[in-house]
């Protein structure tokens, strides 16, 4: 197996926090789109207060990158080049071939639109008046564009480590497709845990589809990923199944599989498979946001951990 | 292209004198470093921790091991036999291969990896910024984070020498010539002689990892025994290259490595196909409701008739 031969990267545990909760940002703000183009005046309680999470939450991020990082320079020379860069060619770094520069661009660029959400979230609410920022954050273009960066940023993190010689991470071409099912499920599961709260039952009958719909999508890639390990001849299934010990496996069968995926597909089914009680969507909302979390944790480590092992 | 600095490992000379790379930590003021694994940590402060393998004590290429000499002991043509009539000692100098497609370089997200006028890949420390995607992307787990200093290290080949008119320093120290420095053309012309000198003296495994200089030939010792091999082309050819005497993977080189940007145009398709998919179905979800509310709506109204 070509895998033993590369070292793992040591990537800790800020970076796994930030690259969930940057997908967490973006899957919320992929629901409010999805409230945007296709929910109704009954849906708008809980979009205005979907709005108010994104952006706080992309503060968090760089934060945590800087922490990971050391210092707040080395941050900004992701998008800044450092004086001593020796290729210039203009102030700011872009390398188009690096998935952590495309990254940290979308996440800045997504970060301005959730500021445009969060403007406006506290427009509808009565708390500052914005009525001139109405048109800009209900414009279907800028709406569209927003989710675009917002796909990006759900799934970059996932093509990064996609994008390395890392066993698992590099033998498959699904990395990004499944960080992006997950970082929707994870906003989808914010927008559950918010209509419970609010007691929104009428956009709640519309997130419990989605959910529960996402969660599919996403079982049927975990599947797909699984299988397309499985058929390589490298034994990138066994390294996986390998890389599963301890507190990685625990993630990622208890929580990747068991919280994310089973949990809304057994309780959110059509046909319930088993009873569920009312005021319980706030509760599997928790439960996929922790399935999620482990997702992100099991796949970073995956790897990580198979070297080392 | 004549301008392209490089190297060439004959391990078929290296004694494992390790000249080399108390050659390298020298000139480069490295630190120590500590032996690996590093389980017994009192031992590894006092740097008398064993790795277990033969005469090694450094293990692998490491932020404070820029060159590493491997030992690679093949006692016997079945190591789980108790026949050791036929051992044989491999020894290999290993370091950063300065691939002519490399991909730490691609990745970076800083610029701070770059190629010099010499075809080397250098690091520029101040550029840095430790993100350590570098060190998941070397096929060949040459990069490594540096903890001390929050940045990432390797052989630079002797870039400050080189701008100098000298060689590397390893070379320079190696008592077998076993580290060759010069132009990657003199040196693939200097391999390629060496391999079909060997070959014309019953070495026939000698191959070339690195270029495919078209030598060909057969293990003569050790478990692979019989076994054919081939001059190998790694990511586009690499500016470090070696003569070898069994599969790479015995002296751990990956046979196939490869760049890891192949993935990223169908990593990023299938990632918007995933998006679409989800956008419709996300979509569909809220219209349903409203085709549910329509339905509902109509079916009471047929009743109320």
């Amino acid at each position: 197996m070509p895998i033993k031969y590369v070292l793992p990267p040591e990537w800790e545990w800020p970076i796994t926090i930030a690259l969930f909760l940057a997908g967490l940002a973006a899957g919320t703000y992929s629901v409010m789109g999805l409230i945007h183009f296709a929910g109704d005046k009954r849906d708008e309680p809980v979009l205005y207060r979907l709005g108010f999470i994104p952006m706080p939450i992309m503060i968090v991020v760089p934060l945590l990158l800087i922490y990971d990082l050391g210092q707040q320079g080395r941050f900004l020379n992701l998008l800044i080049k450092s004086p001593g860069a020796p290729e210039r060619g203009g102030p700011l770094m872009f390398n188009a071939n690096s998935p952590m520069n495309w990254g940290s661009w979308a996440m800045v660029i997504f970060a301005g639109f959730a500021a445009l959400a969060f403007a406006d979230s506290l427009h509808q609410s009565g708390r500052i008046r914005l009525g001139w920022l109405v048109p800009i954050a209900h414009s279907k273009i800028l709406l569209a564009i927003g989710e675009f960066f917002a796909m990006v940023v759900s799934g970059y993190s996932g093509v990064l480590i996609a994008v390395t010689n890392q066993g698992v991470w590099s033998d498959t071409w699904l990395m990004g497709g499944l960080f992006i099912c997950f970082s929707e499920l994870s906003g989808m599961a914010v927008a559950a845990i918010v209509c419970d709260r609010m007691g929104a039952v009428h956009t709640a009958a519309a997130v419990r589809r989605a959910l529960f719909t996402f969660a599919a999508i996403s079982a049927v890639f975990l599947v797909l990923f699984l299988g397309g390990l499985a058929t390589q001849q490298d034994g990138s299934l066994a390294a996986l199944i390998a890389s599963l010990h301890e507190l990685v496996g625990v993630a990622f069968w208890v929580g990747a599989v068991g919280l994310a995926l089973l949990v809304p597909l057994v309780m959110l089914a059509p046909r319930p498979i088993v009873r569920v009680p009312n005021g319980s969507l706030a509760l599997i909302g928790v439960l996929v946001l922790v399935g999620v979390l482990a997702f992100r944790y099991a796949m970073f480590f995956s790897a990580i951990s198979f070297v080392q092992s | 292209m004549s301008d392209l600095r490089g190297m060439f490992v004959d391990t078929s000379i290296c004694t494992g004198c390790k000249a080399c790379q108390v050659a390298c930590k020298e000139w480069n003021e490295m630190a120590p470093g500590v032996p690996l694994p590093m389980e017994d940590e009192a031992a590894v402060r006092e740097h008398r921790a064993f790795t277990g393998n033969s005469y090694d004590n450094t293990s692998h290429l490491s932020a404070t091991n820029w060159r590493h000499v491997k030992f690679i002991e093949q006692i016997g043509p079945d190591p789980s036999s108790s026949d050791r009539s036929d051992p044989r000692w491999l020894m290999m100098s290993d370091s950063c291969k300065h691939c002519v497609q490399a991909g730490c370089l691609e990745v970076c997200p800083t610029g701070a990896l770059y190629r010099t006028e010499f075809g080397s890949v250098d690091i520029h420390q101040d550029v840095c910024i430790g993100c350590r995607y570098c060190v998941g992307a070397c096929p060949f787990g040459v990069i490594a984070f540096n903890k001390r200093t929050g940045r990432v290290n390797k052989c630079i080949l002797c870039q400050d020498r080189l701008e100098i008119g000298m060689g590397t320093a390893c070379a320079k120290a190696c008592p077998t010539s076993s580290l060759v420095f010069g132009t990657v053309s003199e040196l693939q012309s200097m391999a390629s002689d060496r391999v079909k000198l060997l070959h014309s003296r019953g070495q026939t495994d000698a191959y070339i990892y690195g270029w495919d200089l078209g030598n060909s030939g057969k293990i003569t010792a050790g478990p692979n025994k019989g076994t054919a091999v081939k001059d190998v082309e790694v990511v586009g050819g690499l500016n470090v290259f070696y003569l070898l005497l069994d599969k790479p993977e015995v002296y751990g080189l990956p046979a196939h490595a490869s760049l890891p940007q192949r993935n990223f145009v169908p990593s990023a398709g299938v990632a918007l196909i995933s998006a679409a998919v989800l956008g419709v179905t996300g979509l569909a979800a809220f219209r349903r409701r409203r085709m549910d509310e329509n339905a509902t709506a109509g079916t009471e109204a047929t009743n109320a008739n």
